[in-house]
């Protein structure tokens, strides 16, 4: 996986083919991540571009005011954004032998509520990894984060299949999938207080690793080592170093 | 002429939900609800509807959700949350109405239009607190009027009577119930308070549009009814009277 700069201010657009599918990234994430597993898992076409969105490219806050990511461009001109809108965009405009929502409207409306409920979760971890660096940190949203949980692993535990929606990942795993690569980030961040509790968690578990051994899920894997040097520099009070990956890749390259 | 029904409060016994039917859980005056009623409507399936009392919830209703919209089938499935019960009406209802547009694009940016109306609703309901006090923050007018903007705008580049085209579609549906409100401000403020033409000449001719259709006039409430539910449940020292249009012959 080719790891690219990441477009700051002053950059000009890349020019996009008429027929082409762009999405607009930023290498950690998770939201964008979401749009990125799915265009994988439904065999879409397209490339990645990635911006810096601490000093983003004016053209790119115009194509989709405030400019964030994932942003969907088409070389004809169409720009969508808003990363469960847009997962649900690519689902039905990819490959139709493999629906990541079920047929049946009663299970997909079930699962967007769990897709859209898993803000919460985002809310309480949130809370606690922007502020991870602070002195007075306030620990209490981790609890929250672990009760909303439980009503995934109690819901998992209540379906048949291996993942939420059967014998491969759909909707509801690959909406959900971006939080499980970081969630030990609080423990390596916070120190051990908040390791993330995997023995209460056996189902969830269970469905990370089958997760880890998914193609798209694999494609765009970043281990926690990773996402901890994104999270240090971005709250180092310094510029947020984007391209550790492109240059750590430069290296290799050159040495080979 | 539509039967108003009274709000089920605590106490009260959860009515069957009639074999074949789908029931819409709602209170007469939550935008909400009203948008279930409005795509049910629209899409011609077969419901009633039960109000419920959201200052006294029953609490056969509690053991189902906090909040109203709720659908419910006569075996006991259920679904919440107004645009998944929205999409939901549109999935399970005749095929030959969409709701949705058909293409992908369209109906990914309708619902993206959709999504963002919450920058609408906030402002709107903080400014319509403010007149419950006794001294309304003007700004918060402007900061809804800011928001509603980008919908104007939104409407003039397509150049059609609604936003789904010649009919409305979800998109349409979904702002509705908002657009009922509105009159409110002026209503408690004074003129000054309306929409003005000028900045919104295409969502007001797209309001007038909207009240002739069907669906939008079935579950229709005049401005003064939203104001004395206003004043009744949000504003102190309010009745908390749910019921009052029950009763008016």
């Amino acid at each position: 996986m080719k790891e690219t700069p990441h477009l700051a201010q002053g950059t000009p657009h890349p020019p996009l083919e008429k027929d082409a599918l762009r999405i607009y990234n930023m290498r950690f994430c998770p939201y964008a991540e979401r749009s990125l597993l799915v265009g994988s898992a439904k065999g879409i076409k397209f490339e990645v571009v990635n911006v810096n969105l601490v000093d983003k490219p004016d053209w790119f806050v115009a194509m989709n005011p405030p400019g964030l990511v994932p942003t969907l461009e088409w070389g004809d001109g169409r720009v969508l954004g808003e990363s469960l809108i847009v997962s649900e965009y690519l689902d039905e405009i990819g490959d139709a032998s493999r629906p990541l929502q079920s047929s049946d409207p009663f299970q997909k409306a079930k699962d967007k509520l769990l897709a859209d409920k898993f803000s919460q979760v985002i809310s309480a971890l949130f809370k606690i990894m922007l502020n991870y660096h602070k002195p007075e940190l306030d620990l209490s949203p981790f609890d929250d984060m672990l009760r909303y949980l439980d009503r995934y692993e109690k819901e998992l535990k209540s379906r048949p299949s291996q993942f939420f929606n059967g014998d491969k990942p759909g909707y509801v795993d690959y909406m959900i999938w971006p939080w499980f690569e970081r969630f030990e980030l609080l423990g390596v961040l916070v120190g051990d207080k908040l390791k993330f509790p995997k023995t209460r968690y056996p189902r969830l578990t269970e469905w990370t690793s089958a997760m880890l051994e998914d193609d798209a899920v694999k494609t765009w894997y970043l281990p926690v080592e990773v996402h901890e040097q994104y999270m240090r520099s971005r709250f180092s009070g310094g510029a947020t170093d984007y391209d550790f990956l492109v240059r750590q890749q430069e290296v290799k390259t050159s040495n080979l | 002429m539509l039967a108003e029904k009274v709000h089920l409060a605590e106490g009260s016994t959860k009515p069957p939900v009639e074999n074949g039917f789908v029931r819409i859980y709602a209170m007469r005056f939550c935008p909400f609800a009203q948008r279930s009623l409005l795509a049910a409507t629209a899409k011609g399936i077969k419901f009633d509807v039960v109000n419920i009392n959201l200052e006294k919830k029953p609490k056969w209703f509690l053991e189902m959700n906090p909040a109203v919209p709720i659908l419910e089938h006569d075996d006991g499935r259920f679904v919440i949350e107004s645009l998944i019960v929205a999409d939901y009406i549109d999935e399970i209802g005749d095929s030959n109405i969409s709701l949705h547009p058909k293409d992908p694009y369209k109906k990914a940016k309708d619902r993206v239009l959709v999504d963002k109306f919450s920058s609408v609703i906030g402002p709107f309901l903080n400014c319509l607190m403010s007149f419950g006090k006794p001294e309304p923050d003007v700004k918060l007018f402007d900061a809804f009027l800011n928001n509603l903007d980008r919908y104007e705008t939104e409407l003039k580049s397509r150049n059609c009577e609604f936003f789904g085209g010649e009919k409305p579609a979800m998109l349409d549906f979904m702002i509705w119930p908002l657009f009922e409100r509105f009159e409110q401000f002026a209503i408690f403020g004074g003129k000054e308070f309306l929409l003005p033409e000028k900045r919104f000449p295409k969502l007001l001719k797209w309001m007038t549009s909207m009240l002739g259709n069907e669906a939008v006039k079935m579950w229709l409430l005049p401005a003064e009814a939203h104001a004395q539910y206003t004043r009744n449940v949000h504003f102190a020292g309010g009745s908390k009277d749910f019921d009052f249009l029950v009763n008016v012959k």
